[in-house]
Protein backbone atom coordinates (compact mmCIF):
# COMPACT_ATOMS: atom_id res chain seq x y z
CA UNK A 1 0.00 0.00 0.00
CA UNK A 2 2.87 2.34 0.98
CA UNK A 3 4.60 1.44 -2.32
CA UNK A 4 1.56 2.17 -4.09
CA UNK A 5 1.20 6.05 -2.53
CA UNK A 6 4.62 6.40 -2.90
CA UNK A 7 4.76 5.67 -6.80
CA UNK A 8 1.44 8.27 -6.96
CA UNK A 9 3.54 11.10 -5.09
CA UNK A 10 6.47 10.29 -6.73
CA UNK A 11 10.07 9.66 -5.50
CA UNK A 12 14.26 10.53 -6.06
CA UNK A 13 16.83 8.61 -6.06
CA UNK A 14 19.50 10.61 -4.70
CA UNK A 15 23.24 10.74 -4.23
CA UNK A 16 24.67 12.86 -1.83
CA UNK A 17 28.29 13.68 -1.46
CA UNK A 18 29.41 15.78 1.67
CA UNK A 19 32.15 15.20 4.16
CA UNK A 20 30.18 13.76 6.77
CA UNK A 21 26.69 11.97 5.19
CA UNK A 22 25.69 11.29 8.39
CA UNK A 23 24.89 14.80 8.94
CA UNK A 24 22.85 15.12 6.45
CA UNK A 25 21.05 11.91 7.48
CA UNK A 26 20.74 13.23 10.87
CA UNK A 27 19.48 16.51 8.97
CA UNK A 28 16.51 15.42 7.47
CA UNK A 29 15.15 12.81 10.03
CA UNK A 30 15.00 15.53 12.47
CA UNK A 31 13.42 18.20 9.45
CA UNK A 32 10.76 14.95 8.78
CA UNK A 33 12.04 14.54 5.48
CA UNK A 34 11.15 10.45 5.22
CA UNK A 35 14.03 8.26 3.09
CA UNK A 36 14.49 4.87 2.72
CA UNK A 37 17.10 2.16 0.93
CA UNK A 38 20.07 4.40 2.38
CA UNK A 39 23.00 2.65 1.50
CA UNK A 40 26.89 3.99 2.14
CA UNK A 41 28.53 3.95 -1.45
CA UNK A 42 31.99 5.46 -0.04
CA UNK A 43 33.52 7.75 2.50
CA UNK A 44 31.87 10.58 1.04
CA UNK A 45 28.66 9.56 -0.75
CA UNK A 46 25.70 8.11 0.14
CA UNK A 47 22.38 7.05 -1.76
CA UNK A 48 18.76 7.18 -0.25
CA UNK A 49 15.38 7.51 -2.01
CA UNK A 50 13.22 10.31 -0.85
CA UNK A 51 9.86 11.80 -1.91
CA UNK A 52 9.44 13.94 -4.69
CA UNK A 53 8.72 17.00 -2.80
CA UNK A 54 11.45 16.79 -0.50
CA UNK A 55 14.16 17.75 -3.31
CA UNK A 56 14.76 21.33 -2.72
CA UNK A 57 14.78 20.75 1.01
CA UNK A 58 17.43 17.61 0.73
CA UNK A 59 19.45 19.81 -1.62
CA UNK A 60 19.25 22.68 0.20
CA UNK A 61 20.84 20.55 2.88
CA UNK A 62 23.65 18.95 0.75
CA UNK A 63 24.77 22.57 0.07
CA UNK A 64 24.48 23.74 3.53
CA UNK A 65 27.28 20.63 4.51
CA UNK A 66 29.53 21.70 1.45
CA UNK A 67 28.34 18.88 -0.78
CA UNK A 68 26.21 18.14 -3.69
CA UNK A 69 22.89 16.37 -4.35
CA UNK A 70 21.95 14.85 -7.50
CA UNK A 71 19.18 12.93 -9.06
CA UNK A 72 19.89 9.51 -9.90
CA UNK A 73 16.54 8.57 -10.82
CA UNK A 74 13.30 9.50 -10.39
CA UNK A 75 9.72 7.52 -10.39
CA UNK A 76 5.86 8.16 -9.64
CA UNK A 77 3.10 9.65 -11.38
CA UNK A 78 3.98 12.79 -11.40
CA UNK A 79 7.04 12.52 -13.15
CA UNK A 80 5.58 10.05 -16.06
CA UNK A 81 3.03 12.83 -16.70
CA UNK A 82 5.44 14.96 -17.05
CA UNK A 83 7.23 13.77 -19.95
CA UNK A 84 4.07 14.37 -21.77
CA UNK A 85 4.42 18.01 -21.19
CA UNK A 86 5.37 18.85 -24.37
CA UNK A 87 2.93 16.97 -26.17
CA UNK A 88 0.46 19.26 -27.44
CA UNK A 89 -1.68 16.41 -30.08
CA UNK A 90 -1.95 13.69 -27.27
CA UNK A 91 -3.44 16.08 -24.26
CA UNK A 92 -5.35 17.71 -26.87
CA UNK A 93 -6.62 14.30 -27.79
CA UNK A 94 -6.51 13.24 -24.37
CA UNK A 95 -9.03 16.29 -23.47
CA UNK A 96 -11.48 15.65 -26.42
CA UNK A 97 -11.81 12.01 -25.64
CA UNK A 98 -12.96 12.99 -21.80
CA UNK A 99 -14.86 15.74 -23.10
CA UNK A 100 -16.56 12.81 -25.30
CA UNK A 101 -16.77 10.76 -22.74
CA UNK A 102 -18.60 13.52 -20.74
CA UNK A 103 -21.26 14.55 -23.49
CA UNK A 104 -21.52 10.98 -24.92
CA UNK A 105 -22.11 10.06 -21.31
CA UNK A 106 -25.52 12.41 -21.48
CA UNK A 107 -27.01 10.41 -24.61
CA UNK A 108 -28.54 6.58 -24.71
CA UNK A 109 -26.56 4.72 -27.00
CA UNK A 110 -28.01 1.60 -26.39
CA UNK A 111 -31.10 -0.23 -25.16
CA UNK A 112 -32.08 -3.13 -23.25
CA UNK A 113 -35.84 -4.77 -23.08
CA UNK A 114 -35.64 -7.49 -20.52
CA UNK A 115 -39.04 -9.27 -18.89
CA UNK A 116 -40.65 -9.74 -21.61
CA UNK A 117 -41.98 -13.11 -23.23
CA UNK A 118 -44.66 -12.79 -25.36
CA UNK A 119 -44.76 -9.13 -26.61
CA UNK A 120 -41.72 -8.93 -29.02
CA UNK A 121 -38.58 -6.54 -27.92
CA UNK A 122 -39.28 -4.78 -31.00
CA UNK A 123 -42.75 -3.65 -30.56
CA UNK A 124 -41.63 -2.55 -26.90
CA UNK A 125 -38.58 -0.63 -28.56
CA UNK A 126 -40.76 0.58 -31.59
CA UNK A 127 -43.19 2.19 -29.04
CA UNK A 128 -40.58 4.08 -26.96
CA UNK A 129 -39.20 5.36 -30.76
CA UNK A 130 -42.52 6.30 -31.60
CA UNK A 131 -42.86 8.34 -28.04
CA UNK A 132 -39.25 9.91 -28.87
CA UNK A 133 -36.61 7.55 -27.25
CA UNK A 134 -34.20 6.24 -29.36
CA UNK A 135 -30.91 6.16 -29.70
CA UNK A 136 -29.24 9.00 -29.46
CA UNK A 137 -31.89 10.42 -27.20
CA UNK A 138 -30.63 12.60 -24.14
CA UNK A 139 -30.99 10.73 -20.76
CA UNK A 140 -33.02 13.61 -19.50
CA UNK A 141 -35.56 12.80 -21.83
CA UNK A 142 -36.83 10.03 -20.09
CA UNK A 143 -39.52 10.83 -17.67
CA UNK A 144 -40.80 7.41 -16.58
CA UNK A 145 -44.27 8.11 -16.11
CA UNK A 146 -44.85 9.77 -19.26
CA UNK A 147 -43.10 6.69 -21.00
CA UNK A 148 -45.36 4.84 -18.70
CA UNK A 149 -48.56 6.45 -19.32
CA UNK A 150 -47.88 6.62 -23.02
CA UNK A 151 -46.17 3.35 -23.87
CA UNK A 152 -48.90 0.87 -22.02
CA UNK A 153 -51.53 2.63 -23.88
CA UNK A 154 -49.73 1.62 -27.27
CA UNK A 155 -48.98 -1.81 -26.47
CA UNK A 156 -51.99 -3.76 -24.62
CA UNK A 157 -49.73 -7.10 -23.71
CA UNK A 158 -47.94 -4.89 -21.06
CA UNK A 159 -49.35 -3.87 -17.95
CA UNK A 160 -45.81 -2.01 -16.16
CA UNK A 161 -42.84 -0.81 -18.00
CA UNK A 162 -39.90 1.40 -16.66
CA UNK A 163 -36.87 2.76 -18.14
CA UNK A 164 -33.56 2.64 -16.31
CA UNK A 165 -30.61 4.80 -17.85
CA UNK A 166 -27.41 3.99 -16.50
CA UNK A 167 -24.61 5.96 -18.04
CA UNK A 168 -25.05 5.80 -21.63
CA UNK A 169 -27.41 2.49 -21.36
CA UNK A 170 -31.14 1.82 -20.99
CA UNK A 171 -32.53 -1.44 -19.53
CA UNK A 172 -36.20 -1.12 -20.04
CA UNK A 173 -37.74 -3.50 -18.25
CA UNK A 174 -41.41 -4.88 -18.39
CA UNK A 175 -44.14 -6.75 -16.96
CA UNK A 176 -46.63 -8.59 -19.13
CA UNK A 177 -50.14 -8.40 -18.74
CA UNK A 178 -51.63 -12.26 -17.50
CA UNK A 179 -54.81 -12.45 -18.95
CA UNK A 180 -57.89 -12.43 -16.23
CA UNK A 181 -59.81 -15.56 -15.79
CA UNK A 182 -63.70 -15.38 -17.22
CA UNK A 183 -65.29 -14.23 -13.57
CA UNK A 184 -68.46 -12.72 -13.21
CA UNK A 185 -69.61 -10.27 -10.71
CA UNK A 186 -71.64 -12.18 -7.84
CA UNK A 187 -74.61 -10.05 -8.85
CA UNK A 188 -74.56 -11.39 -12.54
CA UNK A 189 -76.75 -14.42 -13.07
CA UNK A 190 -74.40 -17.62 -14.27
CA UNK A 191 -74.96 -20.90 -15.61
CA UNK A 192 -72.51 -23.59 -15.43
CA UNK A 193 -71.80 -25.09 -19.05
CA UNK A 194 -70.04 -27.94 -19.99
CA UNK A 195 -66.83 -26.87 -21.63
CA UNK A 196 -65.60 -30.60 -23.20
CA UNK A 197 -67.67 -33.60 -23.45
CA UNK A 198 -67.53 -36.68 -21.17
CA UNK A 199 -68.79 -38.72 -18.44
CA UNK A 200 -69.63 -36.89 -14.95
CA UNK A 201 -68.23 -38.66 -11.89
CA UNK A 202 -68.80 -35.72 -9.82
CA UNK A 203 -70.64 -32.77 -9.17
CA UNK A 204 -70.84 -30.09 -6.40
CA UNK A 205 -73.11 -27.50 -6.92
CA UNK A 206 -71.97 -24.63 -4.54
CA UNK A 207 -75.05 -22.14 -5.68
CA UNK A 208 -77.91 -23.01 -8.73
CA UNK A 209 -79.27 -25.94 -9.46
CA UNK A 210 -77.37 -29.15 -10.43
CA UNK A 211 -79.25 -30.31 -13.80
CA UNK A 212 -76.81 -33.64 -14.51
CA UNK A 213 -75.81 -35.94 -11.86
CA UNK A 214 -72.87 -38.46 -11.69
CA UNK A 215 -72.73 -40.96 -14.29
CA UNK A 216 -74.49 -39.05 -16.80
CA UNK A 217 -72.89 -38.17 -19.85
CA UNK A 218 -72.83 -34.46 -21.05
CA UNK A 219 -72.14 -32.64 -24.51
CA UNK A 220 -69.63 -29.62 -25.00
CA UNK A 221 -71.88 -26.27 -23.78
CA UNK A 222 -74.29 -28.79 -21.96
CA UNK A 223 -75.83 -26.80 -19.15
CA UNK A 224 -74.53 -28.49 -15.71
CA UNK A 225 -76.16 -25.84 -13.60
CA UNK A 226 -78.50 -23.39 -13.76
CA UNK A 227 -78.28 -20.38 -12.83
CA UNK A 228 -82.55 -19.92 -12.65
CA UNK A 229 -83.97 -21.70 -10.08
CA UNK A 230 -88.03 -22.14 -9.68
CA UNK A 231 -89.15 -20.59 -6.94
CA UNK A 232 -92.71 -20.91 -5.22
CA UNK A 233 -92.66 -17.46 -3.82
CA UNK A 234 -91.40 -15.79 -6.57
CA UNK A 235 -91.51 -17.80 -10.04
CA UNK A 236 -87.65 -17.60 -11.40
CA UNK A 237 -85.03 -16.64 -9.12
CA UNK A 238 -81.46 -15.86 -11.13
CA UNK A 239 -78.15 -16.55 -9.30
CA UNK A 240 -74.86 -16.60 -9.64
CA UNK A 241 -74.15 -20.33 -10.03
CA UNK A 242 -71.23 -21.78 -8.72
CA UNK A 243 -70.17 -25.33 -9.65
CA UNK A 244 -66.94 -28.11 -9.37
CA UNK A 245 -67.81 -30.38 -12.00
CA UNK A 246 -65.78 -33.24 -12.80
CA UNK A 247 -66.11 -35.58 -15.67
CA UNK A 248 -63.68 -38.40 -17.52
CA UNK A 249 -63.18 -36.91 -20.75
CA UNK A 250 -61.83 -38.51 -23.78
CA UNK A 251 -59.46 -37.11 -27.00
CA UNK A 252 -58.48 -37.88 -29.78
CA UNK A 253 -55.62 -35.98 -31.52
CA UNK A 254 -54.19 -36.55 -34.85
CA UNK A 255 -50.88 -35.79 -36.84
CA UNK A 256 -48.94 -36.16 -39.60
CA UNK A 257 -45.11 -35.90 -40.65
CA UNK A 258 -43.66 -36.30 -43.98
CA UNK A 259 -41.20 -39.23 -44.03
CA UNK A 260 -38.54 -37.55 -46.76
CA UNK A 261 -37.11 -34.55 -45.99
CA UNK A 262 -34.45 -31.69 -47.00
CA UNK A 263 -31.73 -31.07 -44.72
CA UNK A 264 -28.50 -28.72 -44.93
CA UNK A 265 -25.00 -30.03 -45.77
CA UNK A 266 -22.60 -27.91 -45.11
CA UNK A 267 -19.88 -27.06 -47.70
CA UNK A 268 -16.57 -25.72 -45.71
CA UNK A 269 -17.26 -22.01 -47.37
CA UNK A 270 -17.72 -19.23 -45.35
CA UNK A 271 -17.78 -15.67 -45.77
CA UNK A 272 -17.65 -12.79 -43.27
CA UNK A 273 -18.72 -9.21 -43.54
CA UNK A 274 -18.50 -6.46 -41.22
CA UNK A 275 -20.06 -3.16 -40.79
CA UNK A 276 -20.17 -0.40 -38.46
CA UNK A 277 -23.66 1.63 -36.60
CA UNK A 278 -23.14 5.02 -36.07
CA UNK A 279 -25.95 5.84 -33.74
CA UNK A 280 -28.35 3.87 -35.43
CA UNK A 281 -26.60 4.62 -39.26
CA UNK A 282 -25.38 1.52 -40.83
CA UNK A 283 -21.75 2.10 -42.89
CA UNK A 284 -21.02 -1.35 -44.43
CA UNK A 285 -17.61 -1.97 -44.96
CA UNK A 286 -17.88 -3.99 -48.02
CA UNK A 287 -19.11 -3.14 -51.90
CA UNK A 288 -20.66 -6.36 -52.77
CA UNK A 289 -24.48 -6.02 -51.09
CA UNK A 290 -25.59 -9.11 -52.62
CA UNK A 291 -25.91 -12.77 -51.33
CA UNK A 292 -22.35 -14.64 -51.83
CA UNK A 293 -23.67 -18.08 -52.31
CA UNK A 294 -27.19 -19.29 -54.05
CA UNK A 295 -27.75 -21.48 -50.64
CA UNK A 296 -26.37 -20.21 -47.14
CA UNK A 297 -27.24 -19.23 -43.94
CA UNK A 298 -26.79 -16.30 -42.44
CA UNK A 299 -25.92 -14.82 -38.87
CA UNK A 300 -25.68 -11.38 -37.67
CA UNK A 301 -23.95 -10.55 -34.63
CA UNK A 302 -23.61 -6.54 -33.06
CA UNK A 303 -21.17 -5.76 -30.87
CA UNK A 304 -21.64 -2.62 -28.95
CA UNK A 305 -18.29 -0.59 -27.88
CA UNK A 306 -18.68 -0.47 -24.02
CA UNK A 307 -16.61 0.61 -21.24
CA UNK A 308 -17.32 -1.02 -17.83
CA UNK A 309 -21.34 -1.83 -17.34
CA UNK A 310 -22.70 1.37 -17.80
CA UNK A 311 -21.37 3.25 -20.75
CA UNK A 312 -20.92 2.32 -24.16
CA UNK A 313 -19.88 4.34 -27.47
CA UNK A 314 -22.38 5.02 -30.09
CA UNK A 315 -20.68 2.84 -32.16
CA UNK A 316 -21.27 -1.12 -32.84
CA UNK A 317 -19.82 -3.30 -34.88
CA UNK A 318 -21.70 -6.35 -37.22
CA UNK A 319 -20.26 -9.11 -38.00
CA UNK A 320 -22.30 -11.10 -40.84
CA UNK A 321 -21.35 -14.66 -40.92
CA UNK A 322 -22.45 -16.17 -44.57
CA UNK A 323 -21.99 -20.27 -44.30
CA UNK A 324 -22.51 -22.00 -47.79
CA UNK A 325 -24.82 -25.16 -47.44
CA UNK A 326 -25.86 -27.65 -50.23
CA UNK A 327 -29.44 -29.32 -49.97
CA UNK A 328 -29.57 -33.23 -49.25
CA UNK A 329 -32.86 -35.34 -49.08
CA UNK A 330 -32.94 -37.32 -46.81
CA UNK A 331 -34.98 -40.43 -45.37
CA UNK A 332 -36.83 -39.65 -41.91
CA UNK A 333 -36.08 -43.39 -39.97
CA UNK A 334 -39.66 -44.16 -38.79
CA UNK A 335 -39.12 -44.55 -35.37
CA UNK A 336 -37.75 -41.17 -35.56
CA UNK A 337 -40.97 -39.99 -37.11
CA UNK A 338 -43.21 -41.43 -34.60
CA UNK A 339 -40.51 -40.40 -31.85
CA UNK A 340 -41.72 -36.42 -33.16
CA UNK A 341 -45.48 -37.56 -33.47
CA UNK A 342 -45.74 -38.69 -30.08
CA UNK A 343 -44.01 -35.89 -28.74
CA UNK A 344 -45.72 -33.58 -30.40
CA UNK A 345 -49.47 -34.96 -29.81
CA UNK A 346 -48.51 -36.09 -25.86
CA UNK A 347 -47.78 -32.11 -26.21
CA UNK A 348 -51.15 -31.28 -27.12
CA UNK A 349 -52.79 -33.37 -24.86
CA UNK A 350 -51.25 -31.78 -21.87
CA UNK A 351 -51.56 -28.30 -23.36
CA UNK A 352 -55.44 -28.56 -23.08
CA UNK A 353 -55.67 -30.15 -20.09
CA UNK A 354 -57.45 -27.90 -17.27
CA UNK A 355 -55.91 -26.89 -14.73
CA UNK A 356 -55.05 -30.03 -12.03
CA UNK A 357 -56.47 -32.85 -14.66
CA UNK A 358 -55.09 -35.42 -14.79
CA UNK A 359 -54.55 -38.27 -17.87
CA UNK A 360 -55.83 -41.49 -16.74
CA UNK A 361 -54.70 -43.82 -20.06
CA UNK A 362 -52.84 -42.73 -22.81
CA UNK A 363 -52.83 -44.73 -26.63
CA UNK A 364 -50.60 -43.89 -29.36
CA UNK A 365 -50.73 -45.61 -32.89
CA UNK A 366 -49.29 -45.14 -35.63
CA UNK A 367 -50.00 -45.47 -39.12
CA UNK A 368 -47.36 -45.78 -41.63
CA UNK A 369 -48.33 -44.37 -45.24
CA UNK A 370 -46.56 -43.90 -48.61
CA UNK A 371 -43.92 -41.10 -47.56
CA UNK A 372 -46.13 -39.97 -45.04
CA UNK A 373 -46.40 -41.42 -41.05
CA UNK A 374 -49.67 -40.29 -38.96
CA UNK A 375 -50.62 -41.24 -35.61
CA UNK A 376 -53.51 -41.04 -33.22
CA UNK A 377 -53.52 -40.29 -29.85
CA UNK A 378 -56.40 -41.35 -27.54
CA UNK A 379 -56.20 -40.33 -24.01
CA UNK A 380 -59.16 -40.73 -21.15
CA UNK A 381 -58.79 -37.98 -18.39
CA UNK A 382 -60.08 -36.67 -15.15
CA UNK A 383 -60.12 -33.39 -15.17
CA UNK A 384 -62.66 -30.20 -14.23
CA UNK A 385 -65.33 -29.16 -17.23
CA UNK A 386 -67.38 -26.13 -15.66
CA UNK A 387 -67.32 -22.75 -17.19
CA UNK A 388 -69.70 -20.04 -16.32
CA UNK A 389 -71.70 -18.50 -19.12
CA UNK A 390 -73.92 -15.43 -18.47
CA UNK A 391 -77.09 -16.23 -17.99
CA UNK A 392 -79.21 -14.82 -21.29
CA UNK A 393 -82.39 -13.26 -21.41
CA UNK A 394 -83.36 -16.17 -24.11
CA UNK A 395 -83.29 -18.46 -21.51
CA UNK A 396 -85.18 -16.64 -18.54
CA UNK A 397 -88.33 -16.29 -21.27
CA UNK A 398 -87.67 -20.02 -22.36
CA UNK A 399 -87.80 -20.94 -18.77
CA UNK A 400 -91.26 -19.21 -18.07
CA UNK A 401 -92.43 -20.77 -21.51
CA UNK A 402 -92.00 -24.19 -19.94
CA UNK A 403 -93.29 -23.49 -16.57
CA UNK B 1 27.00 5.18 34.32
CA UNK B 2 25.15 6.61 37.10
CA UNK B 3 21.34 6.03 36.55
CA UNK B 4 19.21 9.41 35.83
CA UNK B 5 16.74 10.60 38.28
CA UNK B 6 13.43 10.00 35.70
CA UNK B 7 15.15 6.08 35.02
CA UNK B 8 15.11 5.54 38.24
CA UNK B 9 11.65 7.26 39.29
CA UNK B 10 9.98 5.43 36.33
CA UNK B 11 11.96 2.16 37.34
CA UNK B 12 10.22 2.48 40.71
CA UNK B 13 6.59 3.37 39.03
CA UNK B 14 6.86 0.52 36.84
CA UNK B 15 7.08 2.68 33.82
CA UNK B 16 8.49 1.97 30.65
CA UNK B 17 12.30 4.26 30.75
CA UNK B 18 11.87 4.72 27.09
CA UNK B 19 8.39 6.59 27.80
CA UNK B 20 9.41 8.51 30.94
CA UNK B 21 13.41 8.87 30.56
CA UNK B 22 12.92 9.27 26.78
CA UNK B 23 15.99 6.67 27.17
CA UNK B 24 16.74 4.28 23.63
CA UNK B 25 14.47 1.20 22.64
CA UNK B 26 16.35 -1.37 20.73
CA UNK B 27 14.46 -4.00 19.06
CA UNK B 28 16.42 -6.73 17.42
CA UNK B 29 14.64 -8.72 14.61
CA UNK B 30 15.72 -11.66 13.87
CA UNK B 31 19.49 -11.49 13.02
CA UNK B 32 19.17 -9.25 9.98
CA UNK B 33 17.34 -5.85 11.54
CA UNK B 34 17.09 -3.58 14.17
CA UNK B 35 14.81 -1.16 14.96
CA UNK B 36 16.03 1.93 17.70
CA UNK B 37 13.30 4.45 19.08
CA UNK B 38 14.07 7.35 20.70
CA UNK B 39 17.45 7.81 19.42
CA UNK B 40 19.54 10.92 18.53
CA UNK B 41 20.86 10.42 15.16
CA UNK B 42 23.52 8.71 13.68
CA UNK B 43 26.89 9.03 14.68
CA UNK B 44 29.01 6.99 12.16
CA UNK B 45 27.27 5.02 8.93
CA UNK B 46 29.02 2.39 6.97
CA UNK B 47 27.85 -0.94 5.62
CA UNK B 48 30.30 -2.67 8.48
CA UNK B 49 30.06 -0.29 11.23
CA UNK B 50 26.75 2.01 12.82
CA UNK B 51 27.07 4.32 15.51
CA UNK B 52 23.74 5.79 16.46
CA UNK B 53 23.28 8.33 19.01
CA UNK B 54 21.42 7.19 22.40
CA UNK B 55 22.09 10.44 24.35
CA UNK B 56 23.98 9.56 27.40
CA UNK B 57 25.32 6.09 25.45
CA UNK B 58 26.30 5.28 21.91
CA UNK B 59 25.39 1.88 20.10
CA UNK B 60 27.61 0.84 18.33
CA UNK B 61 26.51 -2.01 15.53
CA UNK B 62 29.10 -4.05 13.57
CA UNK B 63 27.78 -6.79 10.88
CA UNK B 64 28.33 -6.74 7.12
CA UNK B 65 25.45 -5.28 4.23
CA UNK B 66 24.01 -2.20 7.11
CA UNK B 67 21.13 0.11 5.09
CA UNK B 68 19.10 2.14 6.48
CA UNK B 69 15.41 0.80 5.63
CA UNK B 70 13.49 3.64 7.19
CA UNK B 71 14.78 6.77 9.37
CA UNK B 72 12.56 9.71 11.27
CA UNK B 73 13.79 12.12 13.80
CA UNK B 74 13.06 9.40 16.86
CA UNK B 75 13.21 6.20 14.48
CA UNK B 76 15.55 4.33 12.99
CA UNK B 77 15.08 0.91 11.25
CA UNK B 78 18.48 -0.33 9.79
CA UNK B 79 19.24 -3.94 8.09
CA UNK B 80 21.91 -6.06 7.72
CA UNK B 81 23.45 -9.03 8.77
CA UNK B 82 24.16 -7.71 12.82
CA UNK B 83 27.18 -9.52 14.38
CA UNK B 84 27.63 -7.44 17.73
CA UNK B 85 26.01 -4.81 19.82
CA UNK B 86 27.83 -2.63 21.90
CA UNK B 87 27.03 0.06 24.09
CA UNK B 88 29.75 2.58 24.47
CA UNK B 89 29.14 5.29 27.94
Amino acid sequence: MQKAVNLLRGFVRIGVECPYPERFINLCAVHHIAFWGADRIGELRLEATIPARCLPQAEAFAVKLGGSLTAIKQRGALFFLERFKRRYVLITGLLLCIAALFISNRYIWEFTVEGNKTVPSEAILEALREIGIKTGSPASAVDIVDIRNKVLMKLDGLSWITVNVSGSRAAVVVRERVAKPLIYPRNTPVNIVAAKPGLITRIDALAGAAQVFPGDTVRKGQLLVSGLIDSSQVGVRLVNARADVTARTWTELKAITPVGAVGKRYTGRETKRYALVFAGSRVNLYRNTGQPYAMCDKISKTQSLRVGGGFSFPVALVTETFTEYEPVAYQLDESVAESLLRRELSQTLRGGLAAGGEILTETVTFHPETGFVSATLTAECLERIDVPRKVEIGDVLARRGDS
Amino acid sequence: MKESFLEKAARRMDIPAEVAANVPKVIIHGYREIYVENHKGLLEYGPREVHVNGGEAVLKLTGEGFRIRAMTGSELRLEGLIFNIEFIY
